[in-house]
């Protein structure tokens, strides 16, 4: 038995309909089966027909132009086609083995609720769960950083494959997505599982707090930084904190303040290597144009912004622009040749500090320079 | 750091800088201090202990606290060896291994049922079948962050390792305690074979030897309650199982 044919070199929308019909209707007079002589009605009545099948006509033309303008071709439905087949052959022959795919996928979800249901999975003690940060986390994140972002990953090679190395960025975009894409591309390009330092308000807001646990954050502070660095993970931070989230859409890709240095203190302290990472498209995900102040104040969170989209358009002000993103990790700076010591010496850490800073901003400046358009790179 | 505001964490604060200054000013006198963060055992079940009792257990909702738990027999242990001329000082003592709240209960086999934190001393009430004795604010903020703690200084300093992990404890005390699983091997074995009646056959045998494959992996971590255990009263889960071979036995004579 011979499979369905899909032939998608035709538009969508099955055999233009219309052309069938017309020909059968042109050598028929509207009104005919009702009366049987002609008159001035009947006559308008086959203008107004006419009409109608002229109007209709230009829609379906206007409408195929646009179905051919869709970016759907045969390489887009190639996946949905393979499944189509698959069925049937498995259909037709009892063959499960062309259902492999489909078996996996059920078999995964099944094991996923299983797991989920029972408790079966490991929690560290930061309460990083492993098994909800692969097949529940990133895979959230992923559509948005592969298709919406379209997310360009420079030097992963430059994150460590194993041990420890402190990973620091710029960060922008008043939500913190620039977090959720630095993770996402981290596992995907280098293989490993990034632990962020949050900060304070992210790790005690109720439903935020468990998620950002269970999905590799803990509090922003030394001791937490100091511990998961000499467990050899890669950790990432964000010295700007919210100065550098909510800055307005005027001063988008200009550095803020690095902190105090207390990011290099910790890490000259653990002598691990720092990564500057810079991440480009984040500042245009939302405009921040404004804000409110005392109904940010009433609310205990650090900014309320106003985006040309925001408060106007409700919910939707939530959806982010699909920029175009680059992520690179810069050459690793390493501190361990400087001994544990050097952490308390402040000309040393303020040097390291300038030194990250100046490497991200150029960086930054570079791939700016390098992007054509916001939105398509 | 924010200093407890009042109750009994603040009653422990005085306690311990008492206990300080004494060892401050008499120095010839040891002192040692454990700190033990949550208990988890048999003659006294904490606030902890009697959440993992029912069938639907309540938690805040939005918070996910992460849990330490120390059996109680490791407890007596660590006050032992605190006497036998261990090292004197402040230590920590917790097991290994960290659970959350949430997780805890999926272990036992129980469903958390999440309210909102103005309701949950009611829904406690409720559900909980001997009653709780009453939550005060230290503790519903431990059922909020949880608490775990560094005990490098337990394994190096004081010398001192719990025979129990944390989810050995939790383990022991579900056993002890006896509590029911809602959700155990048959009851999944159960809800998959309706699935896979559903689909066509060799789909479902696929499905079938997944999930068989998935609950051996969950049994051999522990995360599913194993109802042979509890051998006094007899488990319900098997019966459908005796039921489906009892033809095949008839078939066989």
């Amino acid at each position: 038995m011979k499979g369905p044919e899909f032939d998608l070199s035709q538009p969508l929308g099955g055999p233009r309909w219309g052309e069938g019909r017309r020909d059968s209707r042109s050598d028929r007079i509207v009104g005919e089966g009702f009366l049987g002589a002609t008159s001035h009605s009947d006559a308008a009545a086959t203008e107004i027909g006419r009409i109608v099948d002229r109007f209709l006509t230009s829609v379906r033309d206007s409408l195929g132009q646009m179905v051919e303008a869709l970016p759907v071709d045969a390489e887009m439905l190639g996946p949905v086609r393979e499944v189509a087949r698959n069925v049937d052959v498995m259909l037709a022959t009892g063959d499960v083995s062309a259902m492999s795919g489909l078996v996996d996928a059920v078999n995964g979800v099944g094991e996923l609720i299983a797991t989920r249901v029972t408790g079966g999975y490991e929690v560290d003690e930061f309460g990083f769960d492993e098994h909800f940060h692969s097949t529940v986390w990133l895979p959230m994140w992923r559509p948005l950083f592969e298709h919406w972002f379209r997310v360009e990953v420079i030097g992963a090679e430059n994150i460590p494959a194993d041990g420890a190395g402190l990973i620091v960025s710029n960060h922008a975009g008043v939500l913190p997505l620039d977090a959720m894409m630095t993770a996402v591309a981290v596992h995907d390009h280098a293989g490993r599982s990034l632990r962020l330092l949050a900060a304070d308000l992210a790790m005690t807001l109720p439903f935020s707090a468990p998620l950002a646990r269970r999905a590799g954050a803990t509090l922003a502070c030394a001791a937490d930084a100091e511990r998961l660095l000499g467990s050899g993970h890669v950790v990432a931070v964000w010295p700007e904190g919210y100065k550098g989230l909510g800055k307005p859409f005027a001063d988008r890709y200009r550095l803020q303040r690095f902190g105090r240095g207390g990011f290099v203190s910790t890490a000259l302290d653990a002598g691990v290597p720092i990564i500057p990472c810079s991440v480009v498209g984040s500042e245009e995900i939302y405009p921040k144009i404004g804000e409110f102040p005392p109904l940010a104040r009433l609310l205990g969170v650090p900014y309320l912004p106003i985006t040309p989209m925001f408060p106007l358009l409700g919910a939707l002000g939530g959806v982010p622009l699909p920029t175009k993103w680059t992520i690179e990790f810069g050459e690793p700076i390493e501190t361990s040749h400087l001994g544990p010591d050097a952490g308390d010496d402040p000309m040393i850490v303020f040097e390291i500090t300038d030194q990250v800073r100046e490497t991200i901003q150029n960086t930054l400046f570079r791939n700016l320079a390098r992007r054509g358009s916001v939105f398509f790179g | 750091r924010r200093q407890p505001s009042g109750g009994i964490p603040l009653d422990h604060l005085a306690v311990e800088g008492y206990v300080r200054g004494m060892s401050r000013k008499r120095s010839d006198i040891d002192v040692t201090i454990l700190r033990i963060p949550a208990i988890l055992g048999l003659p006294e079940p904490t606030v902890f202990g009697e959440l993992l009792a029912p069938s639907i257990a309540p938690v805040l909702a939005g918070y996910d606290p992460r849990i330490q738990l120390l059996h109680p027999q490791d407890a007596l242990d660590a006050l032992l060896h605190a006497t036998m001329g261990a090292a004197p000082g402040t230590f920590n003592i917790a097991a290994d291994g960290i659970l959350t709240l949430s997780q805890a209960i999926r272990r036992a086999g129980h469903v958390p049922l999440p309210v909102p934190p103005q309701t949950f001393k009611l829904a406690v009430r409720l559900l909980s079948s001997q009653g709780l004795r009453d939550i005060g604010a230290s503790q519903l903020r431990y059922l909020r962050f949880g608490r775990a703690v560094d005990t490098t200084r337990m394994h190096n300093e004081f010398g001192f390792t719990p025979r129990y992990t944390t989810e050995e404890a939790l383990h022991a005390y579900l056993v002890d305690s006896g509590t029911e699983p809602l959700i155990t091997r048959s009851t999944l074995e159960r809800k998959t074979a309706k699935i896979a009646a559903m689909l066509p056959r060799p789909v479902a045998d696929r499905l079938r030897a997944g999930v068989d494959t998935t609950l051996c992996e969950l049994e051999a971590i522990g995360a599913l309650p194993d109802p042979h255990e509890s051998d006094p009263n007899e488990p319900d889960p098997n019966e459908p199982d005796a039921r489906e071979s009892d033809p095949i036995e008839e078939e066989a004579l």
